[in-house]
C-alpha cells in the first residue's frame, strides 16, 4: 500500500449534505409536470467510513451522487465537505477530492489508451506527483487495486469487467480523493468479482482511511460492507443509521418492505 | 395448437456450439451446450462473467455479434430449427414468438424516442392501434413493471428516467406482445429488491397464465431460486451441471456449482468478508481446448478470502 496521505482532518464528518433539493420537469403540453428528485435531503458521512445508500429505483440515489460530484448543478441546499462549504462551481482542487465510480466501467475508460497512459495523464494534469515519479505511482496504484503490474500496458478491451472496474477505481484513487462515490459500481459484476471489489473498498477504508458513499441494490453486500446505511424512497431519506440496527430493527415501513423482499436461496 | 406441437418442448437446444473469431482465428465460446425449456417453465442459465450466457441467448435470437457464429447444434422452437433456412426462421419468430430483454438498457433503447412509443412499437402496428390506444397500453405496461406515475413518464426520453426505470421500460417492451418464449439477460441488476420481486412476479404470471417459457440468465442464484424450476450451470462455455432447481442448488454435484453457491453473499451472516472464487475465467484466447474449473483451482493457491479456505 502507498503511504500517500489524504486530506487532514478538519471535522468529524467528511461530508455533510443539508436540505438538498432537485426538481425536474417531464411530460409535454398540459401533461407537463414537476418531479421532485430530491426533497430537502440531508446526509452526513463520518470520516473513514463506508456509508451505504439503498432504496427504491428512481428515488434519487444517482441524483444525490451527481449533486455531490458537481455533475448536477441545479439544486438548492448546501454541501459541506471536510468542514468547508462547496460552491456550485468548484475549483479543480475541490473536484479532485470527491471522485466517482460508475456502474459501467466502459464509459469512464478511453479505449485508445493503455492503462498506464490514462493514469499518467491524470497524474500529470492534476500535478499529483513530480514527472519522474509518475511511473512509480502507476505501479503503486496497480498494487492498491490488486492488479498485476503488467496490466499497465493493456488496453481496456482486453480486460474483464472486474479488471476494468479495478482500473476505474485506480483512476479515481490516482487523484488522491478523500471521498469515493460508488454508484452501483458492483451491480454488473458476477458474485465472485463483486466480492473482490467489495473487499478492496474495505481494505482502502481500513488502510488509507478512505471514505465511501456506496450506492447499491444488493442488501447483503451493504450489510457486510457499510458502517451506516441510508434508505431512500421517493426523493426522501426515510431512515438513516448504523447498519446492524437498521437491518435488525428497521423503524420505517418502506425499510421493512425492502428487507422483506430480499431474495433467498430456499433449498 | 396441433397435437404434435403440444407434446414437443417449446425450446430444445442440442449440442450448441458458438465460435468467435478474434484476429482471424476461431475460438470456441460455447461447446456442446444442451437444454430444454417447456411451456410454462422458467429455466435458469447461470455462471460467472465470460461463461457464454449472453452468446447463448443471442444465438437463439439470431443476433450474434458479427464476429461470432453458430458452428454446430440445433435449436428447435415449436418444432422448427431456428438455425436452419439460412437465418430466415428468426424473422418469423422474433417479437411474438420469442423476445429478449437485453443486458444493456443503454444499447437496447433508442435515446431519441419517447419510452412509451418504444414499448408499443411492435404491437401497435400489428393490431392497427391508434396513437391514443397505443399510449394507453404503454401506460398500462409501465404500471405492470412498477414505474410510479406512468402517465407522467410515458412521454419521457430514456435519459430522463433512472437506470432501473430504463431497465423496466425494456422489460415492458419485450413482454408487450405476450411472446411464447422470453429470453432474459440479467434483467433486474438495476432494480431494488422490492421492484425486482414485482418484476419476477410479472414473469411468473406470464409463465403460469399464458404458458410462456422463460430462459433466465443471471449470476444471482437467489433470484434464480425464486423464479426458476430448473437450472443449467455454465462454466467457460461448457455445461457443468443441470437439473431441477432443488437438486442443483440444494444438492449440487459439481465443485463449480458449490463454489458459486459459497460466493453468494449472505444477508443472514453479516460482518464477514465476502468470499470470491480463486482466479478468474480465462479470456477465450487463453483457454486450452480441454479447459475446466479444476484447472483454474489447481492454478490458484487459495487466498485468504477464497471459498476454498474452509474445505
Ligand atoms: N434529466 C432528468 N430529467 C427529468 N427527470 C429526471 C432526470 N434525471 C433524473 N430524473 C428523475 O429523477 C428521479 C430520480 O432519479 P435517479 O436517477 O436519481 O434515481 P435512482 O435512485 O438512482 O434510481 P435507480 O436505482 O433506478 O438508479 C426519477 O424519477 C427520474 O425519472
Ligand atoms: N464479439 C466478441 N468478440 C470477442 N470475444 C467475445 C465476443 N463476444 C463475447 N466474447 C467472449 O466470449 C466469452 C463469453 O461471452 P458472453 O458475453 O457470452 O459472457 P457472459 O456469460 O454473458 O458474461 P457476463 O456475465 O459478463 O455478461 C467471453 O470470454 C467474452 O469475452
Ligand atoms: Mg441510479
Ligand atoms: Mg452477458
Amino acid at each position: 500500500m502507498s503511504t500517500t496521505k489524504l486530506a487532514q482532518p478538519a471535522s468529524e464528518n467528511i461530508l455533510e449534505m443539508r436540505d438538498i433539493r432537485v426538481e425536474f420537469s417531464t411530460g409535454r403540453g398540459r401533461g407537463r409536470r414537476k418531479i421532485v428528485a430530491l426533497n430537502d435531503v440531508s446526509l452526513s458521512v463520518p470520516r473513514g467510513t463506508i456509508h451505504g445508500v439503498v432504496g427504491e429505483s428512481g428515488s434519487g440515489k444517482s441524483t444525490l451522487a451527481r449533486v455531490l460530484t458537481a455533475l448536477e448543478r441545479s439544486f438548492t441546499g448546501t454541501v459541506v465537505f471536510n468542514g468547508e462549504e462547496l460552491p456550485v462551481r468548484r475549483t479543480k482542487e475541490q473536484r479532485r477530492h470527491i471522485q466517482m465510480v460508475f456502474q459501467d466501467p466502459y464509459s469512464s475508460l478511453d479505449p485508445r489508451m493503455t492503462i498506464r497512459q490514462s493514469l499518467a495523464e491524470l497524474l500529470r494534469v492534476h500535478r499529483i506527483v513530480e514527472s519522474r515519479d509518475v511511473g512509480r505511482r502507476c505501479l503503486d496504484l496497480m498494487g492498491q487495486v490488486q492488479l498485476p503490474a503488467r496490466a499497465l500496458d493493456s488496453y481496456p478491451v482486453s480486460m474483464s469487467g472486474g479488471q476494468r472496474q479495478r482500473v476505474a477505481i485506480a483512476k479515481a484513487l490516482a487523484l488522491e480523493p478523500s471521498l469515493l462515490v460508488a454508484d452501483e459500481a458492483v451491480s454488473a459484476l458476477d458474485v465472485s468479482v463483486q466480492a473482490g471489489i467489495v473487499n478492496l473498498l474495505a481494505d482502502l477504508r481500513d488502510e488509507l482511511g478512505l471514505s465511501v458513499l456506496f450506492i447499491a441494490h444488493d442488501l447483503a453486500v451493504v450489510r457486510n460492507l457499510c458502517e451506516n446505511v441510508a434508505v431512500m424512497y421517493h426523493g426522501n431519506i426515510v431512515e438513516d443509521g448504523d447498519t446492524e440496527s437498521l437491518f435488525t430493527e428497521p423503524r420505517d415501513q418502506y425499510t421493512r418492505t425492502l428487507l422483506n423482499s430480499i431474495p433467498r436461496i430456499r433449498y | 395448437m396441433s397435437v404434435v406441437s403440444g407434446r414437443q418442448p417449446l425450446l430444445k437446444v442440442e449440442g450448441l456450439c458458438v465460435d468467435v473469431s478474434i484476429q482471424g482465428r476461431d475460438y470456441a465460446a460455447l461447446k456442446d451446450v444442451s437444454f430444454t425449456v417447456q411451456r410454462a417453465e422458467a429455466h435458469g442459465l447461470v455462471g460467472e462473467s465470460g461463461s457464454g450466457k449472453s452468446l447463448a441467448l443471442r444465438s437463439l435470437m439470431g443476433l450474434l455479434p458479427s464476429n461470432a457464429r453458430v458452428s454446430g447444434g440445433s435449436a428447435f422452437f415449436n418444432g422448427t430449427d431456428l438455425f436452419a433456412n439460412n437465418g430466415r426462421n428468426f424473422r418469423k419468430v422474433r417479437g411474438t414468438g420469442i423476445s429478449m430483454v437485453f443486458q444493456e438498457p443503454a444499447v437496447a433503447l433508442n435515446p431519441i424516442a419517447r419510452v412509451g412509443t418504444q414499448i408499443t412499437d411492435g404491437i401497435a402496428q400489428r393490431k392497427g392501434w391508434s396513437r391514443k390506444q397505443a399510449r394507453e397500453y404503454a401506460i398500462h405496461m409501465m404500471g405492470l413493471v412498477g414505474i410510479p406515475s406512468p402517465e407522467l413518464r410515458v412521454d419521457a426520453y430514456p435519459f430522463q428516467l433512472s437506470g432501473g426505470m430504463r431497465q423496466r421500460v425494456m422489460i415492458a417492451a419485450s413482454v408487450a406482445c405476450e411472446p411464447e418464449l422470453i429470453l432474459c439477460d440479467e434483467p433486474t441488476t438495476a432494480l431494488d429488491v422490492t421492484v425486482q420481486a414485482q418484476v419476477l412476479a410479472l414473469f411468473d404470471g406470464l409463465r403460469a397464465e399464458l404458458n410462456a417459457g422463460i430462459l433466465y440468465v443471471t449470476h444471482d442464484l437467489a433470484v434464480v431460486s425464486e423464479l426458476c424450476s430448473s437450472i443449467s450451470v455454465l462454466y467457460a462455455g461448457r455445461l457443468v451441471e443441470s437439473g431441477s432447481a432443488a437438486e442443483v442448488l440444494g444438492n449440487p454435484r459439481e465443485d463449480y456449482t458449490r463454489a458459486l453457491l459459497a460466493a453468494t453473499p449472505s444477508i443472514d451472516e453479516p460482518g464477514q468478508r465476502l468470499r470470491s472464487i480463486p482466479g478468474t475465467t480465462p479470456a477465450l484466447r487463453d483457454r486450452p481446448a480441454d479447459y475446466s474449473f479444476a484447472m483454474r483451482i489447481a492454478d490458484h493457491a487459495p487466498d485468504s478470502h477464497s471459498i476454498l479456505e474452509e474445505h
